[in-house]
């Protein structure tokens, strides 16, 4: 009988509860403690002593420890109301997180600087008991010899879709602990556990999924090397039952070794077992890495990677073996500095049928230089070149070979100007190019962008993003051709912040996107324009309280499918206290 | 056949002549001016007797500013642990034997016995202070590999321990650029986010975006992965911090995209190619991770991406929708039923 290796999503918040509530005794608990035993325990940690200091040193240090450094507030909380006023589609409204809606509990956060001598804790909690909340802790014991963090998060969103379509959702819980047990050599655990449940137009079907991922390290200085042993587990689980249960146990052996400061090496063991479906699958990597500082402003950099595989699961092609091989040298001047590269990759394949094995091979070039052409004007020129040959035969009907065989990258920055005025600019242009199908794709990005301190109090930026796409193929002889495929778009944002008094700010952005696509098949979320203005207005209270209003008259069009638009303006008064 | 062979043999050594040369010279030539002070912190740490410390009373008579801002930060906690030893508690476990500063100030900084100022060092002295101790977080040699310790960055590019006390080196251009980045992720849905690590100068969003600014840009875009929204920082998916981020990883063989999207991670009994990483950019080869102008974050919309690299197919069934929202190629990230992909 297979075993119920499932979470359930009850049992992971009973967890995360405990979790939760074991921080707060914990904080709560070193609070009291803190207040009862010593008055003067806020004192700075500082007053730690030396033993072979002089007695009458002692008490000159003390003098200026007297000043009572500012009241720093513990706890901060925010809470506010919002509304949407929504028309349109909800779907694509919230895509990527739900904001909040009505009264609402902002956030929590309490923050004191020291518990007791040698511990230190915060707390923050985020929208707790909203569509998306987050909560997170972290306690340092003993000088941080001991330290503990967690964290919960969970998002809710929706497929952009037109139909109505179920409310997704993801959660996930995290939590690190770390006990130093000698000075140089500590062990820590990383646990994880999160759930997705994603929800699609159908005929896609549902995702319903849950990950588990443990990992333990033991590391720290063995003689003069440094060691870490780790081992993890990750587990996949689809309640669906459409994907195959996945249980990967990796072990990781890692040492370091500087024999001269001047000198560093790294070697690595890695060894994976992947099981699913009864089937067990075997991946081994070793790798080595060194960085020799040559002299003072040059630095050498090799590695060297081995990857062994084996697959029984796969009935495809699949790689067996790859060796990769790279060096850099980084040479640095006065206002300049250079980098070279090259890398090499050689793969052997074992072909879908089985009785083939190709060993392509993969050369690559880079380069990097970067400095000042004057006092305040930077620049910044790369490029990269990769070249693929002994190319597979492929068991497709057309054998030609599927992949790109030739890649090109190059990149231009410009960055200065006067403290008041400066900009950027930036150029970046990719190619991708398969020659035995005469086919490429090429991208041009353009970057420029600015700020003006107006004065000490007014500040403006603007940016401007064009991205320039274009491809061919020898094959697309008749409409649709690939061209039609490849869209360009432009993105403008144009954003001020204006401090009207000391205590009232003004944040204002603007952000304009929109795409010139051919969309041969009239899909949607291809011809789309978006116009957003957020307004922040900011009034500071003397004792550090705030209040906020945010308006935010959101507006969405898709030119093609006009049941994917909306138009929103949100509205969200907030005020938080410190005390 | 001898010319030819005489020939590479002439390239060959011409090529291992100038590299020798060159090793040669950086090797005695050394330093070129360089732009900020010259330390190496660990000789100067290996090299203090315990008369060169001073109380940390003295530092606070003056930098009481950065004494409070120390008093708030983790590192507090750490440098008052008695049982650390001395050049490892207070203010002088980072900027070093302090006596000499506090007696004659000019005169240490003539005879090179100054405190160390960590906004003044080399980027790679710098960060050799904070790996002193910081073991767990990387060994300097894994910290020397990393693309941002290439571009000259230390861990103060992006950490600070007096928060709020403004460095004498910062210009106001890179305020206004942290400025400015607040300014870009402001225009955002306000919902539950993750406060920013306290040792960071600003959220991860912000500092990244400094440099990466078109990486910034593409979260602007229509699809994105849901950063602006809080849902997830740059160090979920980059490795920052190397030896860190491999603790939280699921497999170092398949792309950083698993950890979260589980269901992709495989292995299939039939595997797509470019998610099978063999060859390739793995999942970047259809995807663009930060965002993107077309859904699903993918680099070339609809039926465009499975036609350019299926190029003979690009026009099969036209004027049918994408190849997989019609539910035929439902599986492309792999199956374990279908060898066509057709179903999960």
């Amino acid at each position: 009988m297979k075993p119920n290796l499932y979470i359930s999503r009850q049992r992971m918040r009973t967890w995360c509860a405990w979790m939760i509530c074991l921080l707060l005794l914990g904080l709560g608990r070193a609070s009291y403690s803190q207040e009862r035993a010593a008055p003067d325990a806020e004192k700075p940690s500082r007053q730690i002593v030396r033993q072979n200091q002089d007695p009458q040193e002692e008490k000159k240090e003390e003098e200026p420890q007297e000043e009572k450094p500012p009241v720093v507030p513990k706890y901060q909380v925010e809470v506010g109301y919002a509304s949407w006023d929504l028309s349109g589609n909800e779907n694509k409204f919230r895509q990527y997180a739900t904001p909040p809606q009505g009264f609402f509990l902002k956030g929590f956060r309490y923050n004191p600087v020291s518990l007791l001598h040698g511990f230190r804790g915060d707390y923050n909690l985020i929208r707790l008991g909203g569509d998306d909340y987050f909560a997170d802790s972290r306690m340092l014991m003993f000088f941080g010899d001991i330290s503990f963090k967690g964290s919960l998060r969970r998002n809710r969103f929706l497929d952009d879709v037109i139909t109505p379509v179920p409310v997704s959702d993801r959660q996930e819980g995290k939590a690190l602990f770390k006990f130093k047990i000698a000075p140089e050599f500590a062990v820590s655990t990383v646990y994880s556990m999160s759930e997705e449940n994603h929800f699609f137009q159908p005929p896609r079907e549902a995702l319903r999924q849950r990950t588990r991922y443990w990992d333990m390290v033991a590391e720290g200085k063995v003689g003069e090397a440094r060691l870490s042993l780790g081992f993890s587990d990750f587990r996949y689980f689809d309640r669906t039952l459409v994907l195959p249960d996945t249980a990967i146990k990796r072990w990781r052996l890692v040492g370091v070794w500087e024999p001269f400061t001047t000198l560093g090496l790294e070697a690595s063991y890695l060894s994976q077992e992947i099981n699913q479906a009864a089937v067990s699958n075997h991946i081994d990597t070793i790798s080595l890495a060194s960085n020799w500082t040559v002299g003072p402003n040059t630095d050498i950099q090799m590695n060297y990677r081995h990857d062994s595989l084996n697959l029984p699961t796969v009935q495809t092609s699949f790689m067996r073996e790859q060796h990769s091989f790279s060096s850099r040298l980084v040479q640095r001047w006065s206002r300049w500095q250079l980098q070279v590269g090259m890398n090499y990759r050689e793969t052997e394949r074992i072909r879908g049928d089985r009785l083939f094995l190709n060993i392509p091979k993969l050369w690559g070039f880079e380069g990097r230089l970067a400095g000042r052409l004057s006092r305040n004007l930077k620049l910044t020129l790369r490029g990269s070149t990769q070249h693929l040959s002994s190319l597979p035969l492929m068991l497709t009907t057309d054998t030609r070979s599927l992949y790109w065989n030739d890649r090109r990258f190059v990149q231009l920055k410009l960055d200065g100007g006067s403290p008041s005025l400066n900009g950027y600019f930036q150029w970046t242009h990719r190619r991708l190019a398969n020659d035995l199908r005469a086919s490429d794709v090429t991208s041009h990005f353009l970057t420029a962008g600015g700020n003006w301190e107006v004065n000490s109090r007014l500040s403006a930026f603007a940016e401007y993003n064009y991205e320039f796409w274009s491809g061919k193929s020898a094959d697309s002889t008749v409409f649709p051709f690939q061209e039609n495929y490849i869209p360009n778009s432009r993105v403008t944002v144009l954003g001020v912040s204006w401090s009207l008094t000391d205590q009232v700010f003004l944040l204002a952005s603007y952000t304009d996107y929109t795409t010139d696509h051919d969309n041969p098949l009239r899909e949607k979320d291809s011809n789309y324009a978006g116009r957003f203005l957020t307004m922040n207005l900011r009034y500071r209270f003397p004792a550090g309280h705030e209040l906020n209003l945010m308006v935010a008259p959101w507006l969405y069009r898709d030119r093609i499918v006009d049941n994917m638009s909306y138009t929103a303006t949100v509205l969200m008064l907030s005020g938080s206290a410190r005390f | 056949m001898f010319r030819k062979k005489l020939w590479r043999l002439g390239i060959f050594s011409l090529a291992i002549t100038l590299t020798l040369a060159w090793l040669g010279t950086v090797c005695v030539i050394g330093s070129v001016t360089p732009q900020n002070r010259s330390v190496n912190p660990l000789v100067v740490f290996e090299q203090a007797k315990a008369e060169d410390y001073t109380s940390d009373g003295a530092c606070v008579t003056c930098h009481q500013a950065y004494a409070q801002s120390f008093e708030k930060s983790p590192h507090s906690l750490y440098s008052s642990n008695p049982k650390e030893p001395y050049d490892r508690q207070g203010c002088q476990s980072c900027h070093g034997p302090g006596k000499a500063h506090v007696e004659d100030r000019e005169q240490a900084a003539k005879s090179g016995k100054d405190v160390l100022g960590l906004s003044k060092m080399k980027s790679k002295d710098a960060s050799a202070v904070c790996l002193r101790c910081h073991t767990d977080t990387m060994k300097s040699t894994q910290w020397h590999r990393t693309a941002h310790a290439r571009a000259d960055l230390s861990c103060n590019s992006c950490h600070s321990v007096h928060l709020g006390v403004e460095h004498e080196n910062e210009t106001a251009a890179e305020k206004a650029k942290i400025k400015d980045a607040v300014k870009i992720i402001n225009g955002f849905a306000n919902v539950a986010r993750p406060e920013p690590n306290k040792m960071l100068l600003a959220s991860e969003a912000l500092l990244c975006g400094k440099c990466h600014k078109k990486e910034l840009s593409e979260f602007r875009h229509n699809f994105r992965h849901p950063l602006p929204e809080g849902r997830i920082v740059c160090s979920d998916c980059h490795d920052v911090h190397p030896v860190r981020a491999e603790q939280t990883r699921v497999s170092p063989n398949k792309s950083a995209c698993i950890t979260c999207h589980a269901d992709i991670a495989g292995p299939f009994v039939f595997e797509h190619d470019p998610v099978n990483s063999t060859l390739g950019d793995g999942c970047n080869d259809c995807h663009r991770p930060h965002g993107s102008h077309n859904p699903a974050l993918l680099t070339t919309a609809s039926r465009g991406l499975c036609g350019q690299c299926h190029t003979e197919q690009s026009n099969t069934h036209f004027p049918g929708q994408s190849c997989w929202n019609t539910g035929c190629h439902v599986a492309v990230h792999g199956s374990n039923t279908d060898r066509k992909l057709l179903r999960r």
